[in-house]
């Protein structure tokens, strides 16, 4: 299926971008003319008819060719490769941070359902879901580069610029993580082999690591294997906020300036991540529940 | 299994989160770096060149970072006149060759020596160097020849009065040293001859560079190391400057300006060569084909209080000309349309609209300062003398190809850039029948154009701008608005650091206190 969606992505994308109009122009100046916009169409590889385009495309991006940077004149896969790894530092960090709080927060909220921790957790979970990332990422700053001058607030480079714009975007995710946890453990609790284990007088510690927390699993690393694309994406404002020199932001630019191979090298990387990584999740669901076989239905 | 598992998943993300930190170390974590070195400052710039090769970025932002690291054969001051700085003087020996004396005892950050043949190299690779992006700026070039190892000749295909100022973009590099690395070795290690040297580069992040101890002019700066971080964010910018992370913020909003005054920061005010102005396209069926309905439109337009209101002040108003005083061929004499309601409407009756009329307008919102804001500002304005202007704002790329094919509206907004040659060939460029969009042709303007291109004495030059700013003027042909705001602000420990209207920074008189 993977090679299948690529090519999907790649044919969408090309035709999408193709929509917003001649990047040509973005290289011109304002006493070009009209010869020199010819000069430039043909330089560019432009001037072809859209289907042999797309042929030439699709041929080169079997080996990841996907041509020179209009704005850089570099390979287009390259300056996305050179800034991929920054990206998934903070998409990691970020899911880490959003599993640190998240899950132990969903895990009170459902054990101590009805009490004072559960409305603490809630309400807190509450407001990371329902404040924008934008804001955060700016209280953060405010607080903690402005004020106390602790934390740079832009760059990157040491674990110390990596804490803001993880907790930025790992917060939104956090509370999502809290939610999912929270349903699910109450959930499995209800289960009659809950009550048959705490009725043979099995430790509740025991309980809650081997039986509620396992099969709780299934449903919190799907949300987690569903968020990554969203922790991706999120990463555009993070990466604004925070000057973080990652992917996300490149191809926001990418996009406003036409960048076509930037633009077309940046989607494969990214939708290929986002293939593999719900790969890798259904790959964990068969460790996680062993009744599900992968390419067959639950026996 | 299970454990091997779990450990290989958590070694994975460790590797991850701690592993590239050195990859994307940027070496400009002021707070870090700067420990014991006091001559050393951090600015936080809108966009780093988009390639380290001085060929390969045209664009007004990459010139800050040029202008540290390499030297152009002539420099252009603040009224912008052409200043030796590579080449100590220029003439026109022949209508189609220019004679330039070149300076002795330059040397590049690797000791090689800057001569005729440098020049030479540095112009064909510009001319016909596949990566060059400067083929346009200088593609009246037809051949450099050497008259000596310091002095050139400059040959073009046409009588071209205004190379001198076109020499303003193109930045010097030693080409013994290119050819021997290539372009790829180059990238990874660019040299110059500029008053600092190149230490450590990645691409839309930073920019680290050194003072070179051994620059050819006599006064030298006092900072030591700069970091230039590229930062297109504005709130960023001023995270960084007030988290003590940087020095200097570029272009800040007015707003914003306020406030960090307020907390201590000091404010330098430069405007750009860029001139903000609604075109008329008197070419186009229209009320403003005729000149009394656009000299109305300036007439209703009270730019003071625009500037006042939308800038806080902190924009300079254009005299009635495209070009600001930091031009060569500005004419003082010429001066702004009052703002006179009651002459608008007289005008526009005198025209045959008593009761106005309706009409469209192309401009852009994010593209100039406040561009969106100003678009209303001014409909409502027009509003008062019975023009209704219908605005129609464009995405960059619609908005390029509407100005490319002649597609704009009667009434379209223009960042006109004059920089960095600062002179009025763009300006004037703009309001010939040679361009794209067809703004407005009159073959008597466009003799008076072509008379100007190859005028080589400079009084003749200048008597031959000064009609066209008149006729630009006295014709109205657009709607005179202001300079593009230039405000960066400072840190109070950082004193003289000086900006031209390109972007090119002077730190001559630089110092941290």
């Amino acid at each position: 299926m993977i090679p299948l969606t690529m090519v999907g992505v790649l044919t969408i994308v090309f035709f999408v971008l193709r929509l917003s109009g001649d990047p040509v122009y973005l290289f011109t100046t304002q006493e070009s003319t009209p010869e020199e916009i010819e000069m430039l169409r043909e330089e560019l590889g432009f001037n072809k008819p859209l289907p042999i385009q797309y042929i030439r495309y699709l041929r080169r991006a079997v080996v990841l060719d996907f041509g020179t940077s209009l704005r850089y004149g570099e390979p287009a896969i390259n300056l996305i490769l050179a800034r991929w790894p920054a990206t998934l530092q903070l998409a990691v960090c970020a899911l880490l941070v959003s599993i640190a709080i998240g899950l132990p927060f969903g895990a009170i909220s459902a054990l101590k359902r009805g009490t004072i921790w559960d409305t603490i957790c809630s309400t807190i979970t509450l407001i990371g879901q329902g404040a924008p990332v934008f804001w955060i990422g700016i209280m953060l700053i405010l607080i903690f580069s402005v004020r106390l001058r602790l934390l740079p607030a832009t760059g990157s480079g040491t674990l110390k610029h990596l804490i803001l714009p993880s907790i930025t975007l790992g917060a939104f995710f956090a509370a999502r993580v809290a939610r999912i946890s929270r349903t699910s453990i109450l959930e499995v609790m209800q289960k009659k082999y809950i009550v048959t284990a705490r009725a043979i007088g099995t430790k509740e510690l025991r309980v809650l690591y081997l039986h509620v927390l396992k099969n709780a699993a299934i449903a919190i690393v799907t949300i987690i294997g569903l968020s990554i694309p969203s922790l991706i994406g999120g990463a555009v404002m993070a990466e604004s906020i925070f000057n973080w020199p990652g992917v996300a932001g490149f191809m926001v630019n990418a996009v406003y300036n036409r960048d076509y191979p930037v633009v077309q090298a940046g989607i494969f990387i990214l939708s290929f991540t986002v293939a593999v990584t719900n790969l890798v999740v259904d790959v964990l669901y068969t460790y996680l529940d062993p009744q599900i076989r992968l390419g067959s239905q639950k026996v | 299994m299970k454990r091997t598992i779990i450990l290989l998943l958590f070694s994975l993300l460790l590797i991850v989160v701690v592993g590239y930190g050195s990859v994307f170390a940027d070496g400009g974590n002021k707070t870090e770096a700067s420990e014991g070195i006091s001559q050393e400052i951090t600015l936080m710039v809108t966009n780093l060149p988009t390639s380290i090769d001085p060929l390969q970025d045209t664009g007004l932002s990459a010139l800050t970072a040029y202008s540290l690291l390499y030297d152009r054969l002539i420099d252009i001051d603040k009224s912008g006149n052409t200043i030796p700085s590579l080449a100590l003087s220029w003439k026109p020996i022949k209508p189609t060759v220019w004679r330039l004396e070149l300076r002795q005892g330059v040397f590049f950050h690797n000791g090689e020596r800057f001569n005729a043949k440098t020049v030479q190299s540095v112009i064909m690779r510009a001319l016909h160097g596949t990566e060059s992006r400067q083929k346009a700026q200088i593609s009246l070039i037809k051949d450099v020849q050497i008259v000596n190892d310091y002095a050139i000749d400059i040959i073009t295909s046409e009588p071209w009065s205004l190379l001198p100022n076109r020499l303003s973009r193109l930045w010097i590099y030693p080409t013994e040293y290119f050819n021997q690395v290539g372009l790829e070795g180059f990238l990874k290690k660019p040299i110059g001859s500029g008053s600092y040297r190149f230490v450590k580069w990645q691409q839309d992040n930073y920019l680290i560079l050194e003072k070179n101890d051994k620059y050819w002019r006599e006064q030298q700066s006092e900072i030591k190391k700069i970091t230039l971080r590229h930062t297109p964010d504005m709130n960023a910018r001023i995270n960084a400057l007030e988290s003590g992370e940087a020095d200097m913020a570029f272009i800040i909003d007015p707003e914003q300006i306020v406030r960090l005054e307020k907390l201590g920061y000091k404010t330098l005010n430069q405007p750009l060569g860029q001139a903000y102005i609604y075109f008329f396209r008197t070419t186009l069926k229209s009320p403003v084909a005729d000149v009394r309905v656009r000299r109305a439109i300036n007439y209703a337009i009270d730019v003071d209080t625009i500037i006042k209101s939308l800038f806080l002040g902190m924009a300079s108003k254009l005299e009635g000309q495209p070009v600001g005083s930091d031009a060569f061929g500005y004419d003082s004499s010429i001066k702004a349309y009052p703002y006179d309601p009651q002459m608008a409407k007289k005008l526009l009756a005198e025209a045959g609209y008593p009761q106005g009329f309706t009409i469209a307008f192309d401009g852009t919102s994010g593209m100039a300062p406040k561009d969106k804001e100003v678009a209303e500002l001014i409909a409502d304005q027009l509003a008062q003398i019975g023009i209704h202007m219908q605005i129609n704002l464009n995405e960059r790329g619609v908005y390029l190809e509407k100005m490319m094919n002649a597609k704009m509206s009667p009434i379209w907004s223009i960042s006109l850039n004059y920089a960095p040659t600062m002179d009025l060939f763009g300006p004037m460029n703009n309001a010939t029948s040679f361009t794209g969009h067809k703004s407005h042709s009159d073959p008597a303007f466009d003799s008076l154009y072509l008379r100007w291109l190859a005028a080589f004495d400079q009084k003749e030059q200048l008597k031959i701008g000064r009609e066209m700013l008149k006729y630009y003027h006295d014709e109205a042909l657009a709607l005179f608005l202001w300079q593009s705001p230039g405000l960066y602000s400072i840190s109070p420990k950082v004193q003289g650091i000086e900006m031209n209207p390109d972007y090119t920074i002077n730190l001559l008189n630089a110092v941290v206190k």
